[in-house]
């Protein structure tokens, strides 16, 4: 391991040090444990350099450039309503965090739900509740394995806690929205969300990372997630952050028997966003669906690694990552599969597909296939190109002018992933995004979209 | 049929390893263990020049400062290798070297005979022109003659360090140069002999050339160091086998290839590496290490890499085409197949420099037993290359529920023309499969080797004449003991 720095020592400051105590939780042993673990990994391998595999990739220096101060006590900034071009999913029961902290002005009414549902800010039920967390934080979102998760874990504070008990259907979506807005100082903000579905219980819930225009900030969610026999979350995870921001974000999800976790990353906005996705397909029958779009411009640098683990006989997982690519911006994939000797009949199928609009992007791409169990049926496949004149010409032939067809193909590109997104209302609101994002792009000269 | 039957002939004909007798001659050896002497007494052994051993010793050197850097990324599990454990040169002993294949040991021949290769028969029936290293140099270049009169260099390195001083200055190290990599610094400092070929301009080389390397001697590595230069507009078409004796000590085979392809000229290589494996449980067989890159710096330059990878313990090897002239083309096919408790971890790589390169990966890895086998592969687009266009295919099968395939490329596009496409897909043989091929008669051990032959094909077909029908057996052998 090569580390550019310690993160506790330099990145993070004295502030965050002394601050352990302050936190929810801390004085059950078992959180504080977790906690302290974390960091001692965090201190003793640093930032992951480009030796790391797993950030061959992706560079963390300007992270570890920036002096970061914990974004709870940012006091310059302060968000009295929710900004205007804030997405919102319709009917959605939404649940607001500024800079990490929870706003109970801001979210709707969250207490007295349906019957078997609880919806929680994730530092009461520390607080109040610690061991109805117990057996679940830290087991799949487990601090070892991603650096992300240690800082995650380590500096974790708030979020939210989402519990359904056995067979509930939660109607209503949940949206989290995460709101990053600094001042003149860097905030760093760790939420934390716990989404817990017993067996045979149905959600939906839509997690959306935005930011104010302003100075950087770092946003570091990590979201823990684990499904019962036979309950399906549909999980989306929407990542338009401030064009100066910074997103390291994990999801973690162990699946149960006939379960399945559906869920889609759409990765707009940020300066450098890593997301990661870790799935473990854990009882027999489980699935998962791990799609997701990207589009870049200007120098962002946007990253998706994931990991699905099929560990049960009879598991399916599919996959497919789109992105585009403008300006000098970078996308990464990073995919791995992985089938456990026992997964005998297992099924996994794995696309990533990149357009690079024009000179100067540059597309990663690393889709693994690790496989030990011999019934199986694996397929992973990559394409990177530009857009096809032919296609091109097609339109300008019907009388459609150049600048128009690129759209239309860059949007028929990506629409063809998002169109899988099973919530309608969510799928509504990635397309709209997608749309704005088109709609901002335009504004640049054609070939420089 | 007549391809299957042969296998199964041979799946009868050898119960184990076809090739694990060990001659024995009297053999000149450098004391055990490395140091700058004995880099010495190896460059002195070969009568090497001034220049040639300041290159060992700056390679050496380097080495030294690289203990920590021994690669690790690969999918491999091993222990580590003690350097000084080891022979690093070991010369059968033939007092002033042969004149011609008539003075050359009769024992030596009769060694080539039961591999298969009888140079003799060889030169006069095949038009094959056969460089053969054992162990650590090179014992008779057949057919030199007639090469010569055609222009066309064929000889062992160290005859070419003597004769060809300015050729091998000029190339040796420029595709993979001394700092490349761990095990290539290493075979830059003991590397004993192979082969070297100079192609002169618009001569398509009417033979094929083929060299066939054997580990002997007990404890002793093989370092080999092949040059193949063709220059422009000429093409010719390189083999290459490689067997060792059986033996329980695991043995270090590191070698360096380099071909340089000026403008419009052709290099075709093949492999059929069946170095000993080691026993069921793992015990022995060579651990390989190798370095084989393509420099195509010409335009029009092409290269084609063909392996077929059935043998050694550990298996570390990624043939690489460096596409830097434009229109230049590199192509790779691999059959790799893995049996008991093998391990290869064997890929290639592919760099677009010039504008419209192509470029095109078809790897098939068979797993058996309880065998480890990685496809990974590297396609690089750099911004110059326009138009550059890569296609990739990798299949695994699995026999067995014991043994892994994994697929590991990485594919990085610094260009809006270029397109890059990769596939993979892992199996195993169906039960559907099985059953229609034994209620035609056949039994298990024929329908897989059938079945897998049919899997590999697209890769096999590329093999020159000799070699397919060689390799074809191979596939049958190396999966013996797979089924039931």
């Amino acid at each position: 391991m090569t580390a550019v720095k310690s993160i506790t020592s330099s990145t993070f400051g004295d502030t965050y040090a002394n601050a352990v105590g302050a936190l929810p939780g801390a004085n059950e042993p078992w959180v504080d444990g977790l906690r302290q673990m974390s960091r001692a990994i965090l201190g003793g391998q640093g930032m992951p350099g480009p030796k790391v595999e797993a950030w061959k990739y992706t560079s963390l220096n300007a992270i570890a450039k920036t002096p970061f101060i914990p974004a709870s006590t940012v006091d310059d900034v302060d968000v009295m309503s929710l900004p205007v071009n804030v997405p919102l999913l319709e009917g959605a029961l939404k649940v607001v965090f500024v800079n990490g902290v929870y706003r109970h002005d801001l979210s709707d009414q969250i207490e007295g739900l349906q019957a078997g549902t609880v919806l929680s800010p994730f530092a009461d039920v520390l607080k109040s509740r610690p061991d109805s967390l117990k057996d679940v934080l830290g087991t799949v979102m487990e601090p070892g394995q991603s650096f992300t998760a240690a800082m995650n874990t380590g500096f974790m504070e708030q979020g939210a806690v989402v519990h359904l008990s056995k067979e509930v259907n939660l109607k209503q979506p949940v949206q989290l929205l995460s709101i990053g807005a600094s001042g003149l100082r860097p905030g760093a903000f760790h939420p934390r969300f716990e989404i817990n579905l017993e067996e045979g219980a149905q959600a939906t819930v839509v997690e959306c990372h935005v930011g104010l225009p302003g100075q950087a900030y770092l946003s570091n969610s990590a979201s823990e997630i684990i499904l019962g026999g036979r309950a399906a979350l549909n999980h989306y995870t929407i990542v338009s952050e401030d064009s100066e921001a910074f997103h390291l974000g994990r999801t973690a999800v162990a699946v149960d028997h006939n379960a399945t976790y559906d869920s889609f990353v759409l990765s707009l906005g940020g300066k450098l966003v890593r997301r990661e996705v870790h799935v473990r397909l854990e009882g027999e029958g489980a699935a998962a669906t791990v799609d997701g779009a990207y589009g870049l411009s200007g120098k962002q640098h946007s990253d998706i690694s994931s990991e699905i683990l099929h560990l049960a006989p009879e598991t399916k997982s599919n996959q497919i990552i789109k992105g585009v690519l403008g300006g000098e911006s970078r996308g990464v994939f990073q995919g791995r599969i992985h089938v456990a000797r026992a997964a005998q009949g297992t099924d996994g199928r794995q696309l990533h597909k990149a357009l690079l609009l024009n000179r100067g992007p540059e597309v990663d791409c690393k889709p693994e296939l690790e496989i030990y169990a011999d019934d199986v049926q694996c397929a992973h496949g990559a394409t990177t190109g530009e857009m096809d004149q032919e296609h091109i010409f097609y339109l300008l032939s019907r009388g459609i002018d150049e600048k128009t067809a690129r759209a239309l193909l860059v949007e028929g590109f990506l629409n063809d992933v998002i169109f899988s997104v099973s919530d309608e209302s969510a799928r509504n609101l990635i397309l709209d995004m997608v749309k704005a994002w088109l709609a901002r792009q335009r504004i640049l000269a054609v070939g420089e979209l | 049929m007549a391809a299957t039957q042969q296998t199964v002939d041979a799946v009868r004909d050898v119960e184990k390893y076809k090739y694990g007798w060990e001659t024995n001659i009297d053999s000149d050896m450098a004391p055990k263990g490395l140091s700058e002497d004995i880099v010495r007494f190896i460059s002195a052994k070969k009568e090497e020049p001034e220049w040639m051993l300041e290159w060992r010793l700056k390679a050496y050197r380097l080495w030294l400062t690289q203990q920590d850097q021994e690669p690790d990324w690969a999918k491999l599990d091993y222990p580590k290798i003690d350097y000084q454990d080891s022979y690093y040169y070991a010369a059968p002993n033939l007092g002033d070297g042969p004149k011609s294949l008539d003075e050359v040991d009769p024992k030596l021949l009769e060694t080539y005979d039961k591999l298969g290769i009888p140079l003799r028969e060889q030169e006069m029936l095949a038009g094959v022109a056969v460089d053969a290293v054992f162990d650590s140099v090179s014992v008779a270049t057949t057919y030199k003659k007639k090469l010569n009169e055609l222009g066309v260099i064929f000889c062992s390195m160290s005859e070419a360090i003597k004769e060809h001083p300015e050729l091998v200055k000029k190339y040796l190290g420029s595709v993979v140069p001394y700092s490349d990599n761990f095990f290539a610094t290493l075979n830059c400092a003991v590397f004993t002999d192979g082969s070297f070929v100079y192609v002169p301009k618009g001569l398509r080389c009417p033979m094929e050339l083929s060299t066939y390397f054997r580990i002997n001697e007990k404890n002793t590595g093989q370092f080999e160091r092949t040059l193949i230069i063709a220059d422009e507009g000429s093409y010719v078409s390189y083999l290459e086998g490689c067997t060792a004796p059986q033996r329980d000590e695991n043995q270090l085979h590191a070698a360096v290839v380099e071909l340089v392809v000026l403008d419009d000229a052709e290099i075709k290589y093949s492999t059929v590496q069946n170095w000993y494996p080691g026993d069921e449980d793992g015990k022995g067989g060579i651990y390989n290490f190798v370095t084989k890159r393509a420099a195509c710096r010409g335009k029009n330059s092409k290269v084609m890499w063909t392996q077929v990878e059935t043998g050694s313990a550990i298996t570390w090897k990624y043939p690489s085409c460096i596409l830097q002239g434009d229109n230049s083309s590199g192509e790779f096919y691999s059959v790799a197949i893995t049996n008991n408790r093998q391990q290869a971890d064997t890929g290639t790589k592919m760099i677009h420099l010039g504008k419209n390169t192509r470029s095109k990966i078809i790897a098939k890895g068979i797993s058996a037993g309880r065998s480890n086998s990685t496809y990974r592969g590297l396609v690089r687009i750099q911004p110059k290359a326009e138009g550059a266009r890569n296609f990739t295919q990798c299949d695994s099968l699995l026999i067995g529920n014991q043994c892994g395939a994994h697929t590991v490329p990485y594919i990085e596009s610094r260009n809006p023309t270029a397109q890059t496409e990769h596939e993979a897909t892992t199996s195993k043989i169906s039960d559907e499969q099985m059953f229609y091929c034994q209620q035609r008669g056949m039994n298990p051990e024929e329908a897989i080797s059938l079945i897998v032959n049919g899997f590999c094909k697209e890769v096999l077909q590329t093999l020159p004449m000799e070699f397919a029908v060689e390799a074809q057996k191979l596939v049958g052998i190396s999966l013996e003991g797979s089924v039931g």
